[in-house]
């Protein structure tokens, strides 16, 4: 008998269940459509458009920055926007299939062209083969770290380090073929001229792939310097941390200092390469098939300028750092491909990692 | 090799290091299985005696190659003809295959499983989740 | 206590919520806990933090225990890390004591669930402190260990089992290197679908569903015996607490091991599972019975199964550092909600730590209740006639194997391929379990055996002078292939008599 109450309880309980769900889809759902707004010329004719990102994280600044856009795109687009972690190699592959119809668009960062540049993303998938959308937002935190206790509090206070101890090398954690990379291969062409061979090829890389790999490599002793980011490494910069993973900032290769925070650029510390102060920011814009119908890219980046405007998108983006930059789509490619013939340069000059590794 | 306890490290060959060594370990190992084999063979005298059978006896032709067909075939049609429709065929030839006759009884219980599965599948997991489906 | 200032009645839904559709995720083979919260990340922007925080732990609980329903009455892992749950789950079933196996699984699930909750909530700083203290010297060896269950689980011949295992590790090294981005042993012509190498979920469930449907229809899909049981009125089978008489050591164990791995970065999920069996197997008083349905073995896997969340927190929310895939998906809710997880979560957001507590034991016991009082449906599971399941466990696994990499047809391919290689496995002597042991953790050996010498400088030797951890682990490891090795050469004298 009492069994049997169970068992029924039990198949209401789950019917409830399942009825929640529905509601709770339902009206997620249906919030989605109320905040669309007036604007009807705006929309798009496909009705779910598929985001596929470079990075396969959920938890990187990649996801955050086309999360943060999509949201505010479907409003103005009047549809569904779904972003799939799935990589840069498949993302190239899914965008290269993609219908032109808007359908299947990609989203991504600097690492887009640099990758080509240094082989790890194929060559047939450079800029000129798809059609660049608007860059609508920047990552400045690009950042190099040490240990709390290490004896120098810049990057350029390390080159110096380095000379006055003939004896010492710095080993720097950096992830091969992107935005990690370049920006290591400034600093270190930086210190080849200004203090010559003998102190940079004091300087060596340990290659490894995520952040938490860098910091491990960095908490083990593997590494000196690490690569990492404001988002990804303020959280142990603060007092109070454990001396034993303490970190702190040894400079942002962005143009300008980040709001909150007393790190040096790499700029004013004197770092060039060239003659030419080394910047590097990290953007993000969209990438689409080439043969992309023309009234969806140009609503992609109508909506984008309109987003840019919104005070709210800036305050969602500054909750990780990450600030908004908006260039539209037809000056997005010039300003693209200039952009990496000046790192070109860079990559040219760049030590093979063969050589700088143990 | 520097020597037989140091591995030669070149970043641009980091990626075959491990490979080889799990290849070599890999040939070690079959050479090792080989020799013990033919060791206890020679011992019990049968060193020519093979008697491997792949299928078990008697095995249901129609079964086992219908199924093998039906999923590659499945899997051939899915991104062109769309989800709903090659899933609901597919479910429907598959399930009559192992229920193994046509009669009505037969049918209707292929046709009720495919509809039913195939729409829940499709709705809940492709429209509800908004899961990427083919 | 102020429980209730934190949680919201709200919450207690979303927590329900969470745990039923991680359940359904868990138990669907092909869905995982990970694309579960995966889905559910985007919802969680328009709930406030302990709501969202609440839907994600459910989802994060009741996707890793529900794996073992598949496993238990299918002979299916619905989730990599309860691969150990079939070697003795299904054996129970099969034997009639599906139902009886469910209790016990679900039963162990919870205890190393809360298990790994205290020693998360007492001791978190400083177990987190040991953690990094763990490079990859260690966690290479740690790899290795957990590879010695292979020695222990090999059916007949012990050599036959670890070549398949060494099989399954060079297989999984096919695709990139992430280090330098090359590309190796990669078959011409496959360059693009293989860039990241063959998908754990399709192999898995190639292996397992597809081979074993393929090898039934060879036989022409008769009814297995244990579809025909009635075993209801069979007192003997029905489930008791008294099952866990003796089981204390066992399950205590279990669970640290679980939390204990899960709490190591880049190496938990199911190295867990997999290390705990082979130490149940080692102490057990009869481990030639293990592998044949022994509640011992069920009870090893699930509470290091469930272990592993509570063990997989502590990293994430004292350093930062997710344990493993589902923890990484967590740290973008957090970071959604612009919430930065370090080393000083824990001081400086004392609530929404007590509500992560609270949402855990929240999710444990719903689910332990969920499960417990469905599970004599889910049962019935077995009775339906194998023309109907089958097809609807062929068409879950493509659609799981497609959405598992956000839509990749290459992946259902993977589980087809899998599927035929798994069912000539059986056929010329490859040992399936084994083999998808070595596949699973064969990445993770490489990238730590790599990262180990680059810190070397390509000496050897650092294995053994890394300091006395590693020759802990070294000893460990030792006793487990002896063990492995008498086990082996006793069960063979047993079945020679």
């Amino acid at each position: 008998m009492r069994l049997q109450i169970r068992m029924g309880e039990n198949k209401m309980k789950n019917s409830l269940i399942i009825f929640l769900i529905v509601i709770l889809m339902l009206s997620l759902t249906a919030c989605g459509d109320k905040a669309s707004g007036s604007n009807d010329e705006g929309e798009v004719d496909v009705s779910r458009i598929r985001l596929v990102i470079g990075s396969t994280s959920t938890g990187g600044d990649t996801y955050q920055n086309a999360d943060t856009i999509s949201r505010y795109l479907e409003d103005n687009l009047k549809t569904n926007i779904k972003v799939d972690a799935v990589g840069a190699v498949r993302a190239f592959q899914e965008l290269g299939k993609a219908r032109n119809d808007g359908s299947t668009i990609m989203f991504f960062h600097d690492m887009s062209y640099l990758g080509v540049e240094y082989g790890s993303i194929q060559e047939n998938n450079k800029l000129e083969n798809w059609t660049i959308g608007p860059i609508v937002s920047v990552n400045p935190g690009n950042a190099f770290l040490a240990k709390g206790g290490a004896p120098y509090d810049t990057m350029a206070e390390s080159a110096e380090w380095l000379k006055q101890n003939p004896d010492e090398t710095i080993t720097v954690a950096i992830e091969s073929g992107g935005v990690s990379e370049i920006t290591f291969n400034g600093y270190y062409l930086w210190v080849k001229e200004k203090y010559g061979t003998k102190v940079s090829d004091r300087i060596k890389a340990y290659v490894t792939g995520s952040q938490e790999d860098k910091n491990q490599a960095l908490w083990d002793g593997n590494a000196d310097i690490i690569n990492g980011s404001i988002g990804g490494n303020s959280e142990y910069v603060k007092d109070g941390v454990d001396d034993e993973i303490k970190m702190k900032f040894l400079g942002i290769t962005a143009g300008e200092r980040v709001e909150g925070y007393e790190i040096p650029t790499f700029a004013e510390q004197g770092i060039k390469v060239d003659g030419k102060e080394f910047v590097f920011d990290k953007e993000f814009f969209f990438l689409m098939p080439k043969d992309v119908d023309q009234d969806f890219a140009s609503k992609l980046n109508n909506a984008v300028a309109k987003i840019q405007e919104n005070p709210e998108y800036a305050e969602d983006l500054a909750k990780n750092s990450y600030k908004t930059k908006y260039i539209p789509a037809d000056k997005a490619e010039e300003y693209l491909l200039e952009k990496r013939e000046t790192f070109q340069k860079i990559i040219k000059k760049a030590p093979s990692l063969d050589n700088i590794t143990n | 090799m520097k020597g037989l306890l140091t591995v030669e490290l070149k970043f641009s060959e980091y990626h075959t290091i491990f490979p080889n060594i799990m290849l070599t370990i890999l040939i070690f190992l079959a050479v090792l299985m080989l020799f013990l084999n033919v060791i206890r063979r020679i011992k019990e005298r049968r060193l020519r005696e093979f008697h491997f059978q792949f299928f078990v006896d008697n095995y249901d032709k129609l079964k086992f190659f219908g199924t093998l067909v039906l999923i590659i075939a499945y899997a051939f049609v899915l991104e062109s003809i769309g989800f709903l429709l090659a899933t609901i065929l597919f479910m429907f030839l598959i399930s009559l295959l192992f229920i193994g006759d046509i009669k009505k009884k037969s049918i209707f219980v292929s046709l009720t499983n495919s509809l039913s599965t195939s729409l829940i599948i499709w709705y809940l997991f492709g429209q509800l989740f908004d899961i990427t489906l083919p | 206590m102020d429980m209730f200032e934190i949680i919201s009645p709200l919450s207690v839904l979303l927590c329900f919520l969470g745990v039923f559709m991680g359940i359904i995720f868990g138990s669907i083979p092909g869905m995982t806990a990970t694309m579960a919260i995966a889905l559910f990340l985007p919802i969680t922007y328009t709930l406030d933090l302990v709501d969202s925080i609440a839907l994600l732990i459910g989802l994060y609980v009741g996707g890793i225990s529900g794996g073992l329903v598949p496993a238990i009455l299918l002979n299916i892992p619905g989730t990599p890390s309860s691969l150990t749950t079939t070697f003795d789950g299904y054996p129970m079933t099969q034997k009639g004591e599906g139902e009886k196996a469910l209790k016990v699984g679900i039963t162990a699930s919870i205890i190393g669930g809360f298990f790994s909750l205290i020693i998360l909530y007492f001791f978190a700083p400083v177990l987190a402190s040991v953690a990094i203290k763990f490079s990859s010297v260690e966690k290479f060896l740690i790899i290795v260990f957990a590879l010695t269950v292979i020695a222990s689980i090999s059916k007949g011949s012990l050599l036959g089992g670890i070549f398949s295992g060494f099989i399954g590790v060079y297989l999984s090294l096919i695709g990139m290197f992430a280090d330098n981005n090359q590309m190796r042993l990669i078959p011409p012509g496959f360059e693009e679908e293989l860039v990241y190498g063959f998908s754990l979920l399709p192999v898995l469930i190639g292996l397992f569903a597809i081979a074993q449907i393929l090898q039934e229809s060879e036989t022409g899909m008769k009814a297995s015996p244990h579809q025909n049981f009635d075993f209801k009125k069979d007192k003997k089978n029905r489930f008791t607490f008294k099952v866990f008489n003796g089981q204390l050591i066992n399950t205590v164990r279990s669970s640290i091991i679980g939390t204990f791995i899960g709490m190591l970065p880049g190496v938990g999920g199911s190295a867990a599972s997999i290390s705990s069996y082979s130490q149940a197997k080692n102490f057990s008083k009869h481990p030639e019975k293990l592998g044949t349905g022994e509640p011992e073995g069920l009870i090893a896997s699930e509470s290091a199964n469930n272990g592993l969340i509570g063990g997989a927190l502590i990293p994430l929310l004292s350093l930062g550092i997710p344990g493993d895939s589902t923890t990484a998906v967590l740290v973008g809710a957090f970071l959604l909600q612009g919430i930065q997880v370090g080393p000083l979560f824990i001081p400086t957001n004392p609530d929404l730590w007590d509500g992560i507590i609270y949402a855990l034991i929240m999710a444990n016991i719903i689910m332990f209740f969920l499960m417990f009082f469905s599970i004599k449906y889910m049962a019935k599971i077995i009775y339906i006639p194998k023309y109907i399941i089958y097809p609807i466990i062929i068409v879950m696994c493509v659609v799981g194997s497609y959405a598992i990499n956000n839509g990749v047809m290459f992946d259902v391919w993977t589980l087809l391929l899998f599927g035929l290689a798994g069912y000539v496995f059986m056929k010329i002597g490859i040992q399936v379990a084994p083999f998808l042991i070595g596949f699973i953790l064969g990445g993770q050996l490489e990238k730590y055996f790599i990262d180990s010498l680059k810190g070397s400088g390509g000496d050897l030797t650092i294995f053994f002078t890394k300091g006395p951890i590693a020759l802990g682990l070294w000893l460990l490891i030792a006793v487990s292939i002896i063990y492995a090795i008498v086990d082996n050469r006793r069960t063979k004298k047993s079945t020679a008599i």
